[in-house]
C-alpha cells in the first residue's frame, strides 16, 4: 500500500514547518534505499512507496 | 517537460524557508506517486519528472520475449533447411569413392562370372567380361555406393562404380537400380571413365577400359563421371566431368586415388568455425 501524500498547509507555522521538514527528510531517506525487485518478464513494472521502504518491481528474464 | 531544479541558497528568510520546504514536500509527493510504465522493447529506459507527475519508462520484456520467440521459430526453420541440405551432402558424399592408396593385391574382387548382378546394380563401361558378385567388397561403406578396381579377364584393371540395391542409402535416382539379371544392369547407366593424362600437352587421351597392369600402366589418369541423367559438373555444366585422379607410379599395381581439390565432403577448419558460430 502506498504512503499517503504529505499535506502542505498554505502558510505553515514554525511547528508545521518542522513537521514538514521532518517528513520530507524521512521520505527522502526511504527513497535513497529504494530496492529493485525482479519480477516475471510478463509482469508490469511498478513503483511502490510504503512508509518504511520503496521498491521498484522490474520485469527480468529470470524474474519470479 | 522536466521540472526545473530547486534553487538552493545557503541563507533563507523565514518565508523563503517555508516556500522551500513546501516545494520540497510537493515534489516528494510527486515522487512517491511515481508510476513505472512499460514501453517498447527497443525503447530506452527513462525517468521523467514533470511538474505534476513522475514516471519511469521500462522496456517491455514481454514484447521482447515474443520477438525472440518469433526469431527462434525462424531459426528452427532455417536449421531444418540446413539439416536437409546436410543430409543431401552426406548422401552425395556417401556415393563417392574412398580416397587413398589401393593395391590390386588387396582388392576386392574374386571371380569373373557372368549373369546375375546379385544384390547389386552396377553400371559402367563394360569393356571386358567382368561382372560383380554379391560378395564383392566395397571400398568404403557396406551400404550405398562404392568403387572398385577390378581385375578383368584381359588382365586390365577397370574402375567400376557399384551400387548396392539394399541398405540404408539409396541412389539419388531410383531408376538407376535395375532388377537382378537385367540387361540394363550391364549397359545403359551412367559410367565411370578413365582417361590417361598427358602432362606435356596437358590434355586427356580417349576413354580407356582401365589401367594396364605392370609398367605399361604407369601414369596419371583422370576419372570422369558420365551420366545419362541430368547430372552435370556443378562448376561448368559438362558431362562427363572429372571427379578424381588416379596415379600409378611404379610397375606394381598400386593406385593412388585423389579427389579433386575443394572436396565438399571434406570438412575444413572454416566449416567448423561456421558450425561453432551457428
Amino acid at each position: 500500500m502506498s504512503i499517503q501524500k504529505i499535506e502542505i498547509p498554505e502558510n505553515p507555522s514554525y511547528q508545521q514547518l518542522q513537521e514538514l521538514q521532518y517528513e520530507v527528510t524521512k521520505r527522502m531517506n526511504v527513497l535513497l534505499e529504494i530496492q529493485i525487485n525482479p519480477v516475471s518478464k510478463t509482469s508490469f513494472p511498478k513503483f511502490i512507496f510504503a512508509g518504511t521502504n520503496a521498491k521498484l518491481n522490474m520485469p527480468t528474464l529470470n524474474g519470479a | 517537460m522536466s521540472i526545473p531544479q530547486l534553487k538552493n541558497p545557503k541563507k533563507l528568510s523565514y518565508n523563503e524557508l517555508r516556500e522551500q520546504v513546501s516545494e520540497l514536500a510537493r515534489r516528494m509527493n510527486i515522487l512517491t506517486d511515481m508510476r513505472a510504465v512499460s514501453i517498447s522493447p527497443t525503447g530506452t529506459p527513462k525517468f521523467n519528472f514533470s511538474d505534476d507527475s513522475a514516471t519511469l519508462d521500462v522496456p517491455s520484456l514481454e514484447e521482447l520475449t515474443e520477438l525472440t520467440e518469433d526469431c527462434e521459430e525462424e531459426i528452427e526453420a532455417l536449421k531444418a533447411i540446413i539439416e536437409a541440405l546436410e543430409a543431401d551432402i552426406a548422401q552425395l558424399c556417401s556415393e563417392r569413392p574412398p580416397a587413398g592408396s589401393w593395391s590390386a593385391n588387396q582388392l576386392v574382387y574374386t571371380t569373373v562370372t557372368s549373369g546375375s548382378c546379385g544384390g547389386y546394380s552396377h553400371y559402367g563401361q563394360q569393356f571386358n567380361t567382368a561382372s560383380l558378385a554379391t560378395n564383392s567388397t566395397f571400398l568404403g561403406s557396406n551400404y550405398g555406393n562404392g568403387y572398385a578396381i577390378i581385375n578383368t579377364s584381359s588382365a586390365l584393371t577397370a574402375l567400376y562404380r557399384i551400387q548396392r540395391s539394399t541398405g540404408d542409402i539409396f541412389p539419388p535416382d531410383p531408376l538407376q537400380l535395375q532388377p537382378d539379371g537385367s540387361s540394363s544392369c550391364m549397359a545403359i547407366f551412367g559410367s565411370i571413365q578413365i582417361k590417361k593424362y598427358n602432362p606435356v600437352t596437358m590434355t586427356f587421351g580417349s576413354s580407356q577400359p582401365g589401367i594396364s597392369a605392370g609398367a605399361t600402366g604407369i601414369g596419371v589418369y583422370g576419372v570422369f563421371h558420365r551420366t545419362n541423367y541430368n547430372r552435370v559438373d556443378p562448376l561448368n555444366g559438362t558431362n562427363p566431368y572429372q571427379i578424381a585422379w588416379i596415379t600409378k607410379e611404379t610397375a606394381d599395381d598400386v593406385f593412388q586415388y585423389n579427389f579433386l581439390a575443394d572436396d565438399p565432403c571434406e570438412e575444413d577448419e572454416e566449416d567448423e568455425e561456421v558450425e561453432e558460430v551457428i
